[in-house]
């Protein structure tokens, strides 16, 4: 009579002898631990994904104990697995940040490079124009001309006719104020327009997707404003100057890295035809359908 | 004999503790299951269909699993699925913007070459 309830006890203290006992490994832990270890050796995961991989580490120390102390095997892989995922997150945010980082550097050293390039060419371009007779252009010869100001301007052929972008650079941040960066490259526009009476130009601002919709339109306004004033201010007459802002619509790159969203911010200044027209806006941006500069 | 029944009344009732502890009726995990699904709203958005196919379809999949293991009522398995597919979305993402953004170094640095040679040539013919 006695046996059936000392069978049950001992059997009972199996079980939960077997729920404390450890195995020798778990899979799942020791892929976390691992993915934990490479991580936290990483530098840029210190430098920019701190927070993430704290969380790892939380959550692999909640792994362990289940696994050690509570011998609960199924949260323990589960808890692993997470902490997993959270230590390849920070790996992951670290490669992210340090190249957005590398991406600001770059960017600067492409503006400083472009400017030169700019330099030289216009240099090149003054120095035809010397050498031009002085006599009066024939419209062939001006057209020419144009050509060879707005090649010194970066500017590039699209459907709609000549366009000169000018970067976000030569505004202040988030500001429409003009910096004196921008001078030479208007002095040229302007030239170019005194030199061609014929030719409008229409000014158009636009934005990365950053921030309010309103607050971009309002900011690319703004900006394109500030252009054609100061084309104004060169003597340009503002009946050849159209402006609108079109904030973040066309964009011209992905919005999804800083060095989209830079190209993004700009003016584009589009130049008519030698009859005055203007071509109208294709209903979306180039990003997508062409492909990138 | 009535020793012996309480013995086996206490062990019963012993063992039935120890079970109920273990299995404490847990909540509805209508957070986590929210957690998880705008993860991977933002893990798709973020490009990751594309970038990181792997890390998405595994949130993907284990989304649909805890929304079907909600249905069923069984609220631990939804919560540690739901917790899952969350942590494999944001890694999906974090991939993805990490492979975004070294490309977008690399066509950068071509840039800098290209502009670097086109300047060099400039300077050598004068």
């Amino acid at each position: 009579m006695r046996n059936p309830t000392w069978t049950f006890c001992v059997g009972a203290l199996l079980v939960c002898a077997g729920c404390q006992t450890v195995s020798l490994s778990n899979p799942a832990l020791e892929s976390a631990r691992e993915s934990y270890r490479t991580a936290q050796a990483d530098p840029r995961v210190q430098r920019y994904a701190p927070v993430e991989i704290n969380r790892a580490r939380e959550t692999l120390q909640d792994a362990e104990t289940e696994w050690r102390d509570n011998g609960n095997t199924a949260l323990a892989s589960h808890l692993a697995y997470i902490a997993r995922q959270r230590a390849l997150t920070a790996t992951e945010l670290g490669v992210h940040g340090y190249a957005e980082e590398q991406i600001k550097f770059a960017s600067a050293r492409r503006d400083q490079l472009i400017a030169q390039a700019r330099a030289r060419d216009s240099s090149v371009a003054e120095r035809q124009a010397a050498e031009a007779p002085t006599q009066a252009l024939s419209a062939a010869q001006r057209t020419a001309r144009l050509e060879a100001e707005l090649a010194a301007l970066q500017a590039h052929n699209t459907d709609r006719g000549v366009v000169v972008t000018l970067s976000d650079v030569v505004f202040d941040v988030e500001s429409a104020r003009l910096r004196p960066s921008a001078t030479p490259v208007l002095d040229r526009i302007a030239n170019a327009l005194r030199d061609n009476p014929e030719r409008r130009v229409m000014i158009e601002g636009f934005t990365d997707s950053q921030g309010l919709d309103v607050q971009n339109l309002d900011l690319s306004a703004r900006r394109a404003g500030a252009v054609r004033q100061a084309l104004v201010d060169r003597g340009i007459s503002a009946q050849r100057i159209d402006a609108q802002g079109l904030g973040e619509s066309f964009p011209v790159a992905t919005n999804s890295t800083v060095a989209g969203q830079q190209l993004n911010r700009r003016v584009e200044i589009l130049f008519s035809d030698a009859q005055g027209r203007l071509a109208s806006r294709p209903m979306r941006g180039s990003y997508g359908s062409q492909p990138r500069r | 004999m009535k020793h012996r029944l309480a013995i086996s009344i206490a062990a019963v009732v012993a063992a039935a503790l120890l079970l109920a502890a273990c299995a404490v009726a847990p909540a509805a995990p209508t957070a986590q299951l929210t957690a998880g699904r705008t993860a991977v709203d933002q893990a798709r958005m973020a490009g990751a269909i594309e970038a990181a196919p792997i890390e998405y379809d595994a949130a993907r999949t284990k989304l649909l699993r805890a929304e079907g293991a909600y249905q069923a009522r069984a609220y631990t398995l939804a919560t540690q699925l739901a917790r899952e597919a969350e942590a494999d979305a944001l890694l999906a993402q974090a991939r993805t913007n990490a492979i975004r953004s070294q490309q977008a170094l690399v066509e950068i640095n071509a840039d800098i070459r290209a502009l670097q040679s086109e300047i060099d040539r400039a300077n050598r013919g004068g």
